[in-house]
Formats: structure tokens, C-alpha cells, sequence
């Protein structure tokens, strides 16, 4: 169903434009309407100002410049209310709700007991599945989500945004969260779906806008991923790289959601290696210093060595792209995904024989992704053996090597990236097909 | 070099607790009557000035500084010595010990001085076992043993040390041997906190030993990651804190009071602290901050002599400072954590 047709599209943003009070320009005149029973995907690499797009219509952030129409009427929306009253709801990406607390109490205590009687009432309607009787924190990460829909729905919401709702979750959690929404356009709701992951936008979303360094790319119909990957990056290094899928046994992919048992796997990879074994823990945090600078982050890791620290962070600087000034800037000052990389990269770098990345490119972007993954590469074909941890079938299928599926405990026989069966990997992780 | 957020923050928090504690106490001026401006410059030229001030002066930041020096080596390891008045304390009665019981002559005061630092130190590795093994809570600890060290101290002059002669509670003066000699016209403390405050320095910034001690400090996680020795972190640090506070007992009872008194603990173990966290735990900062804060309280003390502003007043403002300050190094943790969020 698509609805390009309508006449007075539900919500029309035109030409925002968001600059940060330190200069950063993260919307450089971004348009995008939305029909009244549609999900719109929005897709753009980490930073391409998806976020801060949604910001504005949320009435988080002032833009600079740009109109905002809803049903036809320039609006100012100047805050969450002021969005709430209009009917617009924004999911933010990390759990809001309060884990102890079941659902239903959830949405009871910030929405009232009426909106406890609507929720029910979608629920018997649309004979939507979700568990509101379980305390949040006991519950799977894609469930959260759909209570957060509903607590949106809940509220009054007739546009809900969702920011990043599936980079955690299981693929069986992503079809689980389609479902609902699909459901739910079908009962008229209209949705702004934010994701990275192509393959989903084009499976859940009726059409798309993707971002590129805050401009508007592309907006229009879901086309094939192959096109849409191009208009997503700069460059198209990355899907040739992708289509070589390199296999050797020296590189070890364990594919999972976190806590299936990872922990007590990377723990027995991490004994009885010879040499120095590298390691990124699942926490990057706990794997660095800070208020020390670049070069005693590396000193500190290996301090009774002789080793040219000073050369060394100026490598791994400049082979993992690290944005900083020089090798003496507090590692602090970096921004995430450069504090990650460089700690990815200086434990792949100090490894002799063994290296075990737990999620070492989660949040990264696809750029940074690839450029982990080649590092990688690089390492195995110098003869150290790689343990590396994901939660993303894309990226152990990009990555290469030999993929087990990782799920409450167990480990699945390693079958090698290009013979994988895609549709065999998914049930594995969600729990099916084990013997 | 570049600061990092947490370097930036402890700039402005130290800035805004210092400013907070002068508005108060210039607010307490106010209320006395006096005129702040005034005041200020009197307690200056009273503690540095004034030759006779000054000479006080230093032997407060002496005793100060010492402390604080070790305290900046256990603070940089994120580890709370509160215990500092306890161990300082211990210091100089186990210099007492060598000097009315064991009577050792050879080396005048050196014994009694190397003593009384071992002995602080050793005081202080007790909560660092504890720590280390159980995983005791420091603060607890270390706050806990100022009181049995107090006890002792009174037991010793009210009771087994007490001068017969003149039956007050009060330890002989000590022979002339084993006074610790002046240099340079101040109390010999001084020399020795400017000869161990470098000392101090080098091994913080300069051997392994200390690179561990402040990753340790700035993430304990990146420490265990890291697979540094838990114990010589913990109980190491901790002793070496004790060692100076120790000295420094030992050194004020050879080298200024010359016997011991109920008034030997007066609180300076906790002053210390403050002064520690103003310098930012940094050893070539602790001489000039315990300087500094030393001239405040000697000059604040003769200010209630001669413009009746009441010494509790100072106790107020260092109590403030003292305060805000441990709050602010609490908040550090959080300031990291809030800034990788942002
Ligand atoms: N509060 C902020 N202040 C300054 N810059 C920001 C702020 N929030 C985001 N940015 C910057 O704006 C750009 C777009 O960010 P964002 O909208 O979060 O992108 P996305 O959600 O697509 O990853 C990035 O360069 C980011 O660093
Ligand atoms: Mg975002």
C-alpha cells in the first residue's frame, strides 16, 4: 500500500536545517513527508544527521531554518509536549522505560490509567502479541520495543518515531517488530523508521529517505539495496570488498546476541594462548584510561615491555583513521567511535598469535566497520588467530571466515562464510533448529 | 598539552569550591563586624610577613605538606585514606616509644624519625589488607583506627608518660639529642617535605610503579584488564600514605613540640586532605598549596586573637572546602561516565 497519491500528506518537514551551538551543521535543508498510514524509513551512515532530523520534529532541537507542516498547517513545535499534542511520539534509541517495572506499570505510571484501558483495547483489536505482565528487564530486547510502540500509541500518538530501534536486536526480533508495525499501519498509524541496515528498510518500510552528510539523498520508493547502499555512502569500496568474502580457519566469527554464553567462551580463548593475546572486551570502557593520553592508553596495556610506545599509537593512529589532534590528546577528547577504533586497533596490533574482539564495530558506521574488518585481515594473514564476537549476521557474512551461531551456551558446528545458509544462521540465533 | 574533559572539570570544580568556602568566611567577617578586604590582608601579613608568623607558618605547612604529599600517592590511586590524623598520630607516639622507653641515643633523632614513619605506614597497610582481601571499605577503616590511635595517645599522656614533675598532661621535653635541627631558620620538617615532595613526583610520573597506581585510580577496571597486582596497589599505596603521615608525627614531635600533648592530634590529618585535593593531588603542587593553606589558618588564628573573629569560623570554611571537595573527586566518576554519553 503505498499513499503518495493523498492530497494533504500528514506531516511535511521543509528544508531543516539544525547547526549546533559549536558549529556543526547536522541538517543541511532536509525535506521529508510523510503520509498518513506509511512507514518511512530513514537510513544514513552514523552521523549523517538522522537523529537530529527526527530532534526537530520531536521539538528536542530548534532548527535553524525549515517549516514544519502537519496536515496541511505550518506548526512550531517547541517541545516533546508541544509533539505530543500533535500527535507525534518519538521512541529514542536506548530503553526508557523502567526495568523493574512491568509494561503495564510502566505505561500506567507516565501515561495514566487510561491510557492503560487504550493499550488494552489495540491489543484485543489488532490482536497484537506483547507481554505486559513481565518486569521490562526480564524481557528480550525486541519486546521493549514493542511496549515502547504501544506506550507511544498510548499517549494519543498518531506518528511515532523510532530511532535505531533494531541495531540490538535478533533477526527473529526484527521480523517480530515488523509484524506490529505493519499491523499498526494498517490501523491508520504512520511511522518514521531510522536504520543502517538496508535490508530491513526495504522489507518493513513503504518508502525511504536516505541522508547523506545532513542532505537528503534519496526519497522515494523502497529499489533495490544495491542502489540504495550507493546513495548511503560516499564511496563503493565497501560492497566489493563484501562480495570477495574471504574464508580461512584462522578467523573464528562467533555470531549471537550478548549474553548467550560469549563471555565464558572469549574467557577460554583467552588462556592459553603463548604470545600477548589481544583483547577488546564486550565494555570498551573498561579497556582504557581515561585522562591519560593516546600513548599511555597503549603503555599501560603493555607496560613491562620494551616497546616503542610513541611509534606504535602513531601507527595504530594512523592506520584505524583515529580523528585526534596528536598522540598526547586525552583519550577522552575523542569521540566514540574513534575512542573504540583506536582500542580495537591497538589490541589487534599488540596480538602475536591470538586476538579476541568482543563487538569490536558495534556503533561503529559502515565505513569504520570495513576498515575494522581489513585490519582484521591484515592480522590473520600475519598468522594471528582471530576470535570475533557479533550480534550482526550482515556483518559475520561481510566479515568472512568461519561463522558458529552462539545461543544460550551452545555453539553451532562453523560452516564457512560463503556457504553459509542465511536462512539457517537466523533460526539458529533465534533458538530454532538446534539439535 | 590538550585538557580533557575531566581535567577541565576539576579545574572549574576546585575553582567554585574555593570561591564558595572565601564567600563564606568573608561572609562570617561581615557578620562580626570587620571588613573582609581588611581582614585578609592583615591574616597575610600576620602568616607571612611577620618573621615570627612566618616561622609558624612554615612549621604548619611542614607538617601539612608531608601529610599531603602521601595523600596525593593513595588519592591518584582513587583510594581514601581518611586516616591520616590516626597514622600521624602513631607517628609520633611510636617516635615516643624510641626516645622514653627504648632510650636509643645513636643517631639522635633519625631513629625515633624512621620509626614513627614505619610505624604510620604500617598502620595504614592494616586497611589496605583488609581492603585488598575482604574488600573492606577503606574510608571505614582508615577513619576508625584515628580514634584507637587517639585513645592511645591519651592513655600515654594522661597515664605511663605523663610528666611526674609537673603532673600535667604532658610528656617530658625531650633531651636536646634528639631534637630534630633547624635549617635555613625554619623548623627541619620543611627541608624535608621539599626533598621528598620531587622524590614524590618522580615515582608518581616516572616509574611503573606509579603509572599503576593512577590507572588504577582512573579506572580500576583498565587496571584488573590490564592484570596489574591488586596488592601492591592497594596495600603499597595505602602504606606509603602512612609512611609520610607518620613522619610527619614523628618529625612535629622531635622537631617543633618536643613532647606529647592531648592537643598532638589537632587535626591535621584531615586538613591534609584538603590541601592534597587543592593541589590536585600533584606532589610539586602540595609545598605551595600546604604553604598557602597554612598561612590561612595560622593568619585566620591570629585574626580571632586580634579582631575577634572566632576560630570556628575557620573550622567552617575548611570543613566547607573539605566537603566540596571530596564531592567533587566523587562526581569525577560520574563526569566520565556522562561525558561518554554525550
Ligand atoms: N548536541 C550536538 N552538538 C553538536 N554536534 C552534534 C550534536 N548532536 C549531534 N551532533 C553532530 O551532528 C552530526 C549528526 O549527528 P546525528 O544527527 O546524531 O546523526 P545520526 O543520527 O545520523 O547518526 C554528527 O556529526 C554529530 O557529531
Ligand atoms: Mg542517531
Amino acid at each position: 500500500m503505498t499513499s503518495q497519491g493523498r492530497s494533504s500528506p500528514l506531516l511535511k518537514a521543509r528544508n531543516i536545517w539544525v547547526v549546533y551551538s559549536d558549529g556543526t551543521v547536522a541538517n543541511k535543508g532536509v525535506s521529508l513527508t510523510l503520509y498518513e498510514g506509511e512507514i518511512h524509513g530513514l537510513v544514513g551512515e552514523n552521523g549523517a544527521g538522522k537523529t537530529s532530523f527526527v530532534h526537530v520534529l520531536y521539538g528536542v532541537v530548534r532548527p535553524s531554518a525549515g517549516e514544519i507542516y502537519i496536515q496541511g498547517v505550518k506548526t512550531r513545535i517547541a517541545s516533546p509536549q508541544d509533539a505530543r499534542r500533535h500527535g507525534i511520539f518519538m521512541v529514542p534509541q536506548h530503553n526508557v522505560l523502567i526495568p523493574t517495572l512491568t509494561g503495564l506499570d510502566n505505561i500506567r505510571l507516565s501515561n495514566g490509567a487510561e491510557a492503560v484501558d487504550r493499550v488494552y483495547r489495540l491489543v484485543d483489536e489488532l490482536g497484537i502479541d506483547v507481554d505486559l505482565d513481565t518486569p521490562v528487564e526480564r524481557l528480550e530486547r525486541g519486546m521493549v520495543k514493542k511496549i515502547e510502540v504501544l506506550r507511544a500509541l498510548a499517549t494519543g500518538a498518531k506518528i511515532v518515531i523510532l530511532d535505531e530501534p533494531t541495531s540490538v536486536m535478533s533477526p527473529v526480533e526484527v521480523e517480530d517488530l515488523s509484524r506490529l508495525l505493519k499491523t499498526l499501519r494498517g490501523a491508520g498509524y504512520s511511522f518514521i523508521f531510522i536504520s543502517h541496515r538496508l535490508d530491513e528498510v526495504v522489507e518493513i518500510c513503504d518508502r525511504v529517505t536516505v541522508l547523506r552528510d545532513g542532505q537528503v539523498a534519496y526519497s522515494g520508493g523502497v529499489d533495490e539495496v544495491e542502489k540504495l547502499y550507493r546513495l548511503m555512502f560516499r564511496g563503493e569500496e565497501y560492497l566489493e570488498a563484501s562480495s570477495m568474502r574471504r574464508i580461512s580457519p584462522m578467523l573464528r566469527v562467533f555470531l549471537g546476541i550478548e549474553g548467550n554464553g560469549q563471555e565464558e567462551l572469549a574467557r577460554k580463548y583467552l588462556s592459553g594462548s603463548r604470545g600477548f593475546t589481544g583483547y577488546v572486551p564486550g565494555n570498551p570502557y573498561s579497556a582504557m584510561v581515561p585522562g591519560m593520553s593516546l600513548v599511555d592508553n597503549v603503555r599501560f596495556r603493555v607496560l613491562d615491555q620494551d616497546i616503542d610506545y610513541e611509534g606504535l599509537t602513531l601507527r595504530i593512529v594512523r592506520s584505524y583513521e583515529v580523528v585526534a589532534r596528536d598522540i598526547y590528546t586525552p583519550i577522552d577528547r575523542l569521540s566514540g567511535g574513534n575512542m573504540q577504533r583506536f582500542i580495537v586497533g591497538r589490541e589487534v596490533e599488540l596480538s602475536e598469535d591470538r586476538c579476541v574482539l568482543m563487538y569490536p564495530t558495534r556503533g561503529l558506521d559502515m565505513r569504520s566497520m570495513a576498515l575494522v574488518h581489513r585490519r582484521v585481515w591484515d592480522a590473520v594473514e600475519r598468522g594471528c588467530e582471530v576470535i570475533y564476537f557479533t550480534e550482526d549476521m550482515e556483518e559475520a557474512l561481510m566479515l568472512g571466515g568461519m561463522i558458529s551461531v552462539v545461543y544460550r551456551g551452545r555453539v553451532s558446528e562453523p560452516v564457512s562464510a560463503d556457504e553459509a545458509d542465511v536462512d539457517r544462521l537466523k533460526m539458529l540465533m533465534s533458538g530454532i533448529g538446534w539439535s | 598539552m590538550e585538557l580533557s574533559p575531566m581535567q577541565i572539570y576539576r579545574g572549574v570544580a576546585t575553582i567554585l569550591a574555593v570561591s564558595i568556602a572565601v564567600a563564606v568566611y568573608s561572609g562570617v567577617i561581615i557578620l562580626y563586624g570587620g571588613d573582609p578586604v581588611e581582614a585578609y590582608t592583615k591574616m597575610f601579613r600576620n602568616a607571612f610577613l611577620d618573621p615570627y608568623g612566618l616561622r609558624e607558618t612554615m612549621r604548619l605547612a611542614s607538617a601539612l605538606g608531608i601529610i599531603s604529599l602521601g595523600l596525593s600517592i593513595v588519592f591518584r590511586a582513587g583510594l581514601w585514606n581518611i586516616g591520616a590524623e590516626g597514622q600521624y598520630v602513631l607517628g609520633g607516639l611510636a617516635a615516643g616509644y624510641v626516645v622514653y622507653v627504648l632510650g636509643l641515643q645513636q643517631g639522635g633523632p633519625l631513629a625515633p624519625l624512621l620509626i614513627g614513619a614505619l610505624t604510620g605506614g604500617l598502620y595504614a597497610a592494616i586497611p589496605g589488607v583488609l581492603r585488598w582481601r575482604l574488600g573492606v571499605n577503606e574510608v571505614l577503616t582508615t577513619l576508625m583506627l584515628n580514634y584507637v590511635a587517639l585513645y592511645l595517645l591519651y592513655y600515654v599522656v594522661y597515664g605511663v608518660w605523663r610528666d611526674p614533675q609537673t603532673g600535667f598532661p604532658v610528656t617530658p621535653e625531650i633531651p636536646g639529642a634528639y631534637r630534630l635541627p633547624e635549617v635555613g631558620g625554619f623548623v627541619g620538617g620543611l627541608a624535608i617535605m621539599l626533598l621528598i615532595a620531587p622524590a614524590l613526583y618522580y615515582l608518581l610520573f616516572h616509574t611503573r610503579y606509579g603509572f599503576k597506581l593512577r590507572v588504577y585510580g582512573l579506572n580500576r577496571e583498565a587496571a584488573e584488564y590490564a592484570g596489574y597486582d591488586r596488592r601492591a596497589i592497594i596495600v603499597g599505596g595505602l602504606f606509603i600514605s602512612g609512611l609520610l603521615a607518620g613522619l610527619a608525627g614523628a618529625g612535629d614531635f622531635l622537631g617543633s613540640y618536643y613532647r606529647l600533648m592531648p592537643r598532638f592530634s589537632s587535626g591535621l590529618g584531615y586538613t591534609a586532605i584538603i590541601v592534597a585535593l587543592l593541589a590536585y593531588n600533584h606532589p610539586l603542587i602540595v609545598p605551595i598549596a600546604s604553604i598557602l593553606f597554612a598561612g590561612f589558618l595560622y593568619g585566620s588564628y591570629t585574626l580571632a586573637i586580634v579582631a575577634d573573629i572566632p576560630t570556628e569560623a575557620t573550622y567552617l570554611m575548611t570543613g566547607l572546602l573539605l566537603a566540596m571537595l571530596v564531592s567533587t573527586q566523587y562526581m569525577e566518576r560520574w563526569i566520565g561516565w556522562l561525558a561518554r554519553r554525550l
